[in-house]
């Protein structure tokens, strides 16, 4: 098989996969959309054609029964939820194929069966489709209540949820919180039990005819294959996967809106607090006071778990991410005259899918840097007595709640005399710095803006974009980069990033030319004050704000830059809670709230008084978060 | 060939019982009302009547008393087992009817393959019974002072307040009853004092809907509060535990104590509410010297198994002694086990309970 | 009786019967938190999932029946929250 055509075959073919697999999903949602049908029936078309250049039969006879449906539901105007499935599970495959393609040159054993199976899948839903009434699902949601006496009247359940056919999930819950366990009564029934059927509503309904009564049916979309139909189809090869993972497919604009109305959830909540501090003050506050905080502090348990939980729903496995990697590594080094071994290791690593959609960028750039800098062409590495061939490995595992990637590579390492030189000559550092620095803080100094030039810059690398960029990438997804290189036998790039990103919400204000992020929750409200409103108190002042007097600080002041000292016209001012207090913060402006990864302080600005963390804009600069504890004390 | 009198205001309903009973090879005569009733007990001379309770003229009722003062036999109630029909069967249990059946109350035709069998049964033992007239006397009597108890001003509660700040209970009596029951149970827990230390559970075997009347009817003329156990309940001393009927009902331990659980009717027993399982979990929570089995009329073998057990055990176990039984099945299997530490007639039962459970 | 105690595991040997679960609240009041072996489970009545759920027993063990294997034990280890 010509390499170079199967390279260029699975570029195209990753690219019509996701084409045709987002316009099938969109067209379960817009059934009558001609334009989408089009797109996914070309692609599914394109991908067939290509396909036949290759000896890959099993997956163009599947596509070639795609395409044909596909046609069909073009003629008749009428496309399903059951056969979009099929034909997302069809093109799920292919995709699937193409990574075995890319890894092995060939489809795997099992790909015959697999194919055999999609296409009675494909056969097997238009004709469940068709015996379904218009409008209906082809998978059957069950929620069945039993009566609380079902155990007494010989209703097993459990039993009975069994018999339904085709059960593709299942979820067994308590009616009502099961109380003091003390007292627990094993005998009243008090389930709630759930539960998907990809068999028609008839069967269902037939089968659950006794307990009618009990039981609502909802039709829902089929749940995307799972991994344990994909592992028994595996079975004559061994059965590589284990385990069984059901998936439901969600579209993942959902996903984000769900996570930032959980956002929004936390803020609202915030200001709550606030409130019920002000009841507590009217007369006979106290009692609506106090039974407002417990019920309080129960939402917050609920919101924070909400927050927690959606954060998860998030989180997306690295290996399509890294899976994009070993051709490009090939490619960059084929350009690079140098041949090397590609290993990637922890894909099955579930991260933030917005960490997974933010990490190709400077991973690319990383991978650029180690094949191009860091592998020795292979007179170099015989010298040096390595093999003619390099490794470079992408690996990822946990640690904690963060993920460490590390891209190694076996090649020069980088000399920190050197670093220290071109440093100095670029003027990013003066010497007597850096004869202060050792030999990590020396190797850092390649993250530092300015340290690639032109000089450095090869075809590869990419022009102008240095491992500074690299590093405010990873730090715009709140993680960190760090580099471990020994001279002479190989550098390792360490990205730290948290699993699941936690972004806050921070409210930016500017004082003279500087611009500082508070967090929002700690903001009570925006006010505008004349100049007659603030009074001089003992060493400070302070301002009326409804029936309390609340101290007001200069921000600007108090972090020693200036700039909000206005003799006239109206000062803004943040009101905040600090420490349970109420405290001004006069500005200069109030520029915008944002989301953001807030990293604690580190490095230099370690001991920084009044800073709570930093975080990237998009510009690339650094906002300092304020701690206003600590500014106020 | 026994001979049935069967008592109904349907005629529809005297078809299919009469032909039941017919197929199953009784004599069969009818009667519509309590009137006829009476007059066919001495013209026909039956071995048992079935008594429906509604009726026109003379109702079920009032029928069964006159039957059995003017001529007893034993007769069998079929009524309905709901709300009132409840009520009036278990008075007619007390006023020295036998036992009693469901009327179907579906479809017929469905419920007529089902009640065949029961009703054959049923009648066929209780033909086997022998009534006496004395005795029955003596249960008229007592149903009349709790008629007089029942009308008159509720008498004071000892108070529960320490039993119910979870002081467990030293013992437990278990009773166990099925045909004749009702007012046996009555004869022995309206002897035990209001001090009575232990607690009591009675399986008594009924459908579901009967127990809750019959708690409330022992209730009334008990000293001790009687109470159906409906959820879990913590068992108190001096407290009568009756099971739900159509269930079992079992012993549980719990952080706070014993508990009486409703359970769901097991397969591997044949009779609920279950005397035997009732038994068997007690004896799982408490040693056998702590526990008192008392069984008592009824027909097939419930509990005899287990009272045997716990009498090897170290337990105490009184049996109803036969001349009292409607039914001697139960306790007779009882003391055919040797399991019997007593055999006592009904009315010695309550004292002979306050002895063994007062030393 | 299909529930056994092994040590500091519950075995439910051939099928979870209605009764069952009056005996593994018996265990789960004693214990901390239940270990549950389904290795050589056959089946289990809703009774004894229900006491499963509200003592929150950890479920371990593959049993043979698919059901059992592939939908009821995942959706039962679902809801407990086990501190690892």
């Amino acid at each position: 098989m010509n390499e170079d055509l199967l390279d260029h075959f699975l570029v195209e073919g990753r690219e019509l996969t996701a084409q045709a697999s987002q316009d099938l999903a969109a067209l379960i949602r817009a059934p009558s959309d001609k334009a989408l049908l089009d797109r996914a029936f070309r692609a599914v078309h394109t991908l067939k054609g290509s396909t036949g250049l290759f000896d890959l039969a099993p997956m163009g006879r599947v596509l070639h029964a795609a395409e044909d449906q596909l046609g069909a539901v073009r003629r008749d105007g009428l496309a399903d939820v059951g056969l979009l499935s099929a034909l997302i599970a069809v093109v799920d495959q292919v995709d699937a194929w193409l990574d075995d393609l890319e890894r092995t040159g060939a489809l795997p054993a099992t790909a015959p069966g697999v194919s055999a199976r999609l296409m009675a899948g494909l056969a097997g839903a238009q004709t469940l489709d068709g015996m379904l009434a218009p409008g209906e699902g082809d998978a059957v949601a069950i929620r069945y209540t039993p009566h609380a006496n079902a155990y007494f009247s010989g209703d097993d359940p459990v039993a009975i949820i069994k018999a339904v056919p085709g059960l593709a999930d299942l979820k067994v819950s308590p009616r009502e919180p099961f109380g003091d366990l003390a007292r627990y009564d094993p005998f009243t029934c008090n389930l709630v039990i759930e539960a998907i059927s990809l068999e028609s509503r008839a069967e269902v309904e037939a089968a659950l005819r006794w307990v009618k009564d009990q039981v609502a049916l909802s039709a829902t979309v089929r749940p995307a294959p799972s991994l344990s139909e994909a592992a028994a189809a595996g079975e004559m090869d061994g059965g590589e996967i284990e385990g069984s993972i059901r998936t439901v497919r969600v579209e993942a604009a959902r996903v984000d809106r769900l996570a930032d109305l959980a956002s929004e959830l936390v803020i609202a909540k915030s200001g709550l607090s606030d409130l019920v501090d002000q009841i507590e003050q009217l007369p006979g506050g106290r009692a609506a006071a106090q039974a407002l905080r417990a019920q309080q502090a129960r939402m917050d348990r609920l919101v924070g778990d909400l927050h927690a939980t959606v954060g998860k729903v998030r989180l997306t496995p690295l290996a399509p991410l890294f899976g994009r990697f070993p051709r490009l590594a090939r490619e960059i080094a084929r350009s690079l005259g140098k041949t090397m071994t590609f290993e990637i290791e922890g894909g099955e690593i579930e991260v933030d899918k917005a960490v997974v959609d933010g990490l190709f960028e400077p991973l690319l750039h990383a991978l650029r840097n180690a094949l191009d800098h860091g592998l020795e062409p292979v007179d170099l590495r015989r010298a040096a007595g390595k093999p003619d061939i390099g490794l470079v490995r992408l690996s990822a595992r946990t640690v904690g709640d963060q993920v460490l990637i590390i891209l190694r590579d076996d090649g020069a390492g980088i000399d920190p005399a050197r670093i220290r030189t071109l440093a100095i000559k670029r003027g990013l550092i003066d010497a007597v710095a850096a004869e202060g620095l050792d030999e990590r803080q020396a190797q850092e100094l390649i993250f530092l803006p300015g340290f690639s030039t032109a000089a450095m810059v090869s075809d590869v690398s990419g022009r102008g974009v240095g491992m500074d960029a690299v590093r405010a990438a990873i730090a715009r997804l709140g993680g960190r980069v760090e580099i471990d290189s020994t001279p002479g036998q190989g550098t390792s790039l360490r990205f730290l990033l948290p699993i699941s990103m936690v972004l806050t919400k921070i409210m930016v204000v500017a004082c003279g030319s500087e611009r500082y992020g508070l967090v929002l929750d700690e903001v009570v409200e925006t006010t505008r004050l004349s100049p007659d409103r603030i009074v001089p108190v003992r060493a400070g002042e302070a301002f009326q704000l409804r029936e309390a007097v609340v101290p007001l600080v200069r921000l600007g002041r108090a972090l020693g830059v200036g700039g909000d000292d206005q003799a006239t016209g109206a000062q803004r001012v943040v009101v905040t809670r600090v420490g349970g207090e109420l405290v001004g913060f006069a500005v200069d402006a109030i520029v915008e709230p944002m989301d953001a990864a807030v990293r604690p302080m580190g490095g230099l600005l370690a001991g920084a008084r009044g800073m709570a963390g930093s975080t990237l804009l998009a510009d690339g600069a650094v906002l300092m978060i304020l701690d206003l504890q600590e500014l106020v004390r | 060939m026994t001979k049935v009198l069967v008592v109904d205001d349907s005629a529809l309903m005297r078809r299919v019982l009469g032909e039941i009973f017919r197929e199953a090879g009784f004599e069969v005569a009818f009667a519509k009302d309590g009137v006829e009733a009476l007059e066919q007990t001495h013209a026909f001379a039956p071995d048992v009547v079935t008594l429906d309770v509604e009726m026109p003229r003379m109702d079920g009722l009032a029928a069964l008393d006159r039957i059995m003062v003017e001529r007893p036999c034993p007769v069998v109630m079929v009524s309905s087992l709901t709300g009132e029909g409840a009520q009036a069967t278990l008075q007619a249990l007390e006023l020295g009817a036998i036992d009693f059946v469901q009327k179907p109350d579906g479809a017929v035709s469905l419920a007529v393959d089902e009640l065949a069998p029961v009703l054959i049964e049923t009648v066929a033992a209780a033909a086997r019974v022998r009534v006496r007239r004395s005795h029955r006397l003596a249960e008229r009597l007592r149903v009349g002072r709790a008629s007089r108890l029942a009308a008159g001003p509720a008498r004071p509660r000892r108070s529960r307040v320490t039993a119910a700040m979870g002081n467990g209970t030293e013992g437990l009596v278990i009773i166990g009853a099925s045909t004749g029951g009702p007012p046996a149970l009555d004869a022995v827990l309206s002897v035990l004092p209001e001090d009575f230390p232990w607690a009591v559970l009675v399986a008594q075997h009924m459908p579901a809907t009967f127990t809750g009347s019959l708690a409330t009817r022992l209730d009334q003329f008990c000293a001790l509060p009687v109470l159906e156990v409906t959820r879990p309940t913590p068992i108190l001393p001096g407290q009568v535990h009756i099971a739900r009927g159509g269930a079992d009902m079992i012993v549980s331990r719990r952080a706070e104590g014993l508990l009486a659980l409703p359970a769901p009717a097991s397969r591997d027993h044949r009779w609920h509410p279950s005397v035997d399982r009732l038994m068997a979990s007690a004896m799982e929570h408490m040693p056998a010297e702590r526990l008192v089995g008392v069984l008592m009329t009824g027909m097939g073998d419930d509990g005899a198994r287990t009272m045997t057990a716990l009498r090897a055990a170290g337990g105490r176990t009184i049996a109803e002694a036969e001349e009292t039984a409607v039914v001697w099945g139960m306790p007779g299997e009882l003391v055919r086990a040797a399991g019997a530490v007593a055999v006592e007639p009904l009315d010695a039962i309550g004292e002979r309970l306050i002895r063994m459970v007062g030393s | 009786m299909s529930l056994r105690l092994e040590g500091d595991v519950v075995l439910i040997e051939g099928h979870g019967r209605v009764e069952d679960a009056e005996t593994l609240v018996g265990f789960a009041q004693g214990q901390n938190r239940v270990v549950l072996d389904l290795s050589a489970c056959e089946s289990l009545h809703g009774a004894v999932v229900q006491a499963i759920l509200a003592f929150e027993c950890v479920v371990v063990g593959q049993p043979t029946d698919a059901f059992l294997r592939d939908l009821l034990a995942p959706a039962l280890a679902r809801n407990v929250k086990v501190a690892l």
